[in-house]
C-alpha cells in the first residue's frame, strides 16, 4: 500500500466513453455474480425438463390418447410458464442489483450519458436470453417428441407443422420478452422485492383475479393482460375470447417497449 | 478544477442546497465541511452529475461533466463505502467500471495493489470489512487517473495506518496537479490534510478560504503570558480593545493583541515574563463557532441522560 505507485506515470489511462466499452462493462457485471448463473441454469432445467416430465408421465401412466400435434407441443413447452418468472427476475436484477448496493451511483458517474447504460444492459440481457430460450425450447421439443413417439401407437408430432413451430418458437419468444418486461419494471421500481412483487402480481395474479372477478360484460378485457396476450402465441387458452397469436405477442412486445421507455425516461431525468 | 455556481437543490419543500457558489482549485487539497444535513453529500452528488440541480450549474475541469468525452479521465468519485454488489469480487467490480473507458486488467491490478487489496481482490466483496470496502471505493476513484478527485468521507472506517495513507495519497494527488475535494467529520484529520476549506451550513456557504484564514477569522487568537507580576502587567495592558481573562494566579490570556506588543510593554515596564506564547483555536473550535447557528440536527444537551 503505497502512494508512490500512483506517481509512477502521469499519462492518462482512461480513454473515451464508448458504447463498446459500456457493453463490455455490462457483460463483466452480468457474468460476475452468481445469481445470473443460477437463474440461467434454472431456465434451462425448467424449460427443457418440466415439459418433458409432463409428457413422459402422460405416456407412461395408463393409456395416452392421440392428441392434435399442437396440444402435444403445448405440453412439451409447459415449462415456459414458470420460466417467465425466472427470467423476469433476471431482467429485474439487471438494475435493482445496482440500486440495492449503491453501485448505480458509480455506474452513472462513469457513464454520465445514462441511456448508454440502459441500452448496454438491455443488449446483454437480450443477447443471452433469446438464444438460450430458443435453444432450450427446441431441445425440449426434440426430447418431448422422442418421449411421445417412444410409446407405440402414437403418431409423431412433427416440427414442420406450422402450429407446432409457432408454439415451440413462440414460447421461447414470450419468455424472452417477459424478461425484458422485468428489466423495465426493475429499472422503474428500483427495488428487487418491489419489482418481483409487481412481476408476479401483473403476470401471475392479475389474470386469475380478472378471471374470477371481472363482470361478464368486460371479462373479455382480460385477454389484453400481458401474460394472456403472450399466452395467445403459444399457450393453452386459445379460444374465441383470446387474441390471435401474433397480435397477442405484438401487444406483449408493446408492453415491454412501454416499460423500457418509461425506465429510460426515469433514468435520464431524475436523480440516480 | 470544480466550479459551483448558484447551485440549488430542493426536495419538495426542503431546500438541501441553497444558492451555493464556490470553486475548488487544482494543486491543493480542499476540505469540505458542514454539520450533518448541511447539504455536503447532495452537493457532491450534483458535482458528479448524479443529482439534477433545481437551479444553478456545476463545471468540472471547465465543462459540464455529462458532456465530457472521457468522464473517467475527468472525475474520480468516492461517495459511499461498499457500493458494490456483495457477490462480486473487487477485481471484477473494478474491471467492469474501468471497461467503460477502455481500462484493462493491468491498470486494475495496479490500483488493487496501490490500495492494498492484492490478497483479497478475487474474493467476494460481501465479506469485506468497512475499511476494506472503503479501499475498494478509493480504488474506483483512482482507477482512471482523473484530473479531479471527489471523496465523501474517505477516512471513514480506515485504521490509523489507513488514515495516514489516505492523507499522503490526497497530498500526492494534489502535488501532481490534481483537484482534490473531500469531506470529513474528523476535524483534526482535515486540519492536517487540507490547505483550503469550503464550509457550508443549511445548504449555504459559510466560508471559503484557507484553513489558517478560516481559524483566524472565526476565532480569536490569544496571547498567553506567565509572569509573577501578572496583576501589574494586567493593569498596563488595560486598554479598551484588549480583553484579559485571569487564567490562574500568574497567568494571563489576552485577546486582540500581538505577542510583540505584550513583550514590548512588559519589557518597558520591567515586568519579568516567564512564558509568552500565541494560542490558536483548533479547526474544530473554529468549525463549531462558524456553524453554531446552522446546526440542523443538534443535540440539546446531556442533562437528561
Amino acid at each position: 500500500m503505497t502512494s508512490a505507485s500512483f506517481t509512477k506515470s502521469t499519462s492518462p489511462v482512461a480513454g473515451n466513453l464508448t458504447m463498446g466499452g459500456v457493453l463490455r462493462s455490462e457483460w463483466t457485471k452480468f457474468r460476475s455474480v452468481r445469481s445470473t448463473w443460477w437463474l440461467l441454469s434454472m431456465t434451462v432445467i425448467l424449460l427443457v425438463g418440466l415439459g418433458v416430465i409432463v409428457v413422459v408421465l402422460e405416456v407412461n401412466t395408463g393409456a395416452p390418447k392421440q392428441q392434435p400435434p399442437y396440444q402435444v407441443a403445448q405440453q412439451i413447452e409447459f415449462g415456459a410458464l414458470i420460466t417467465q418468472l425466472v427470467l423476469g427476475v433476471l431482467g429485474i436484477l439487471m438494475f435493482t442489483g445496482e440500486y440495492g448496493s449503491g453501485m448505480i451511483r458509480i455506474s452513472v458517474s462513469v457513464v454520465p450519458r445514462r441511456l448508454m447504460l440502459l441500452w448496454a444492459k438491455l443488449s446483454v440481457l437480450c443477447v443471452v436470453v433469446l438464444p438460450l430460450t430458443l435453444v432450450s425450447s427446441v431441445v425440449a421439443f426434440m426430447l418431448g417428441e422422442f418421449a411421445w413417439q417412444s410409446h407405440r401407437g402414437l403418431k409423431p408430432v412433427g416440427f414442420g407443422d406450422p402450429q407446432v413451430t409457432r408454439i415451440v418458437i413462440g414460447s421461447a419468444l414470450v419468455v424472452a420478452v417477459t424478461a425484458v418486461c422485468g428489466f423495465g419494471m426493475g429499472a422503474i421500481i428500483r427495488s428487487t422485492a418491489g419489482s418481483i412483487g409487481a412481476l408476479v402480481g401483473i403476470f401471475f395474479v392479475l389474470p386469475l383475479v380478472a378471471q374470477a372477478a371481472l363482470p361478464r360484460g368486460v371479462a373479455g378485457l382480460a385477454r389484453f393482460l400481458p401474460s394472456n396476450a403472450g399466452d395467445a402465441l403459444w399457450g393453452g387458452t386459445i379460444g374465441p375470447r383470446s387474441m390471435t397469436p401474433w397480435s397477442g405477442f405484438a401487444l406483449l412486445c408493446g408492453y415491454a417497449v412501454a416499460l423500457v421507455a418509461v425506465a429510460a425516461w426515469r433514468l435520464r431525468r431524475g436523480d440516480a | 478544477m470544480i466550479e459551483v455556481e448558484n447551485l440549488t437543490k430542493r426536495y419538495g419543500d426542503k431546500v438541501a442546497v441553497d444558492g451555493l457558489t464556490f470553486s475548488v482549485a487544482p494543486g491543493v487539497v480542499t476540505g469540505f465541511l458542514g454539520p450533518n444535513g448541511a447539504g455536503k453529500s447532495t452537493t457532491l452528488r450534483m458535482i458528479a452529475a448524479l443529482d439534477v440541480p433545481t437551479s444553478g450549474r456545476v463545471r468540472v475541469n471547465g465543462r459540464d461533466y455529462r458532456s465530457s468525452p472521457a468522464p473517467m479521465a475527468e472525475l474520480g468519485l468516492l461517495l459511499e463505502a461498499k457500493a458494490v454488489h456483495p457477490g462480486r469480487s473487487a477485481r471484477d467490480h473494478l474491471l467492469a467500471i474501468g471497461q467503460t473507458a477502455g481500462i484493462g486488467k493491468a491498470r486494475v491490478n495496479e490500483v488493487i495493489e496501490m490500495v492494498g487489496l492484492g490478497d483479497v481482490a478475487r474474493k467476494r466483496v460481501g465479506g469485506f470489512s468497512l475499511g476494506m470496502g472503503q479501499r475498494v471505493g478509493i480504488a474506483v476513484a483512482l482507477l482512471g487517473r482523473p484530473r479531479t478527485v471527489v471523496m465523501d468521507e474517505p477516512v471513514n472506517g480506515l485504521d490509523p495506518e489507513g488514515v495516514r495513507w489516505i492523507r499522503a495519497l490526497l497530498r500526492t494527488l494534489a502535488d501532481e496537479g490534481c483537484t482534490v475535494f473531500y469531506s470529513s467529520h474528523l476535524m483534526s484529520e482535515m486540519a492536517q490534510t487540507a490547505t483550503n476549506l469550503i464550509v457550508i451550513g443549511r445548504g449555504r456557504l459559510i466560508a471559503c478560504s484557507t484553513v489558517e484564514q478560516f481559524i483566524a477569522k472565526t476565532t480569536a487568537t490569544s496571547v498567553v503570558v506567565r509572569s509573577p507580576e501578572a496583576a501589574r502587567l494586567r493593569g498596563l495592558l488595560g486598554r479598551a480593545d484588549v480583553r484579559i481573562a485571569p487564567d490562574g494566579p500568574d497567568l494571563l490570556r489576552i485577546d486582540g493583541i500581538t505577542p510583540e506588543e505584550v513583550g514590548t510593554i512588559a519589557s518597558q515596564a520591567g515586568v519579568p515574563v516567564f512564558d509568552l506564547r500565541v494560542e490558536r483555536a483548533s479547526l474544530e473550535e473554529a468549525f463549531m463557532q462558524a456553524t453554531h447557528d446552522s446546526v440542523e440536527y443538534g443535540a440539546t444537551g446531556l442533562e437528561n441522560l
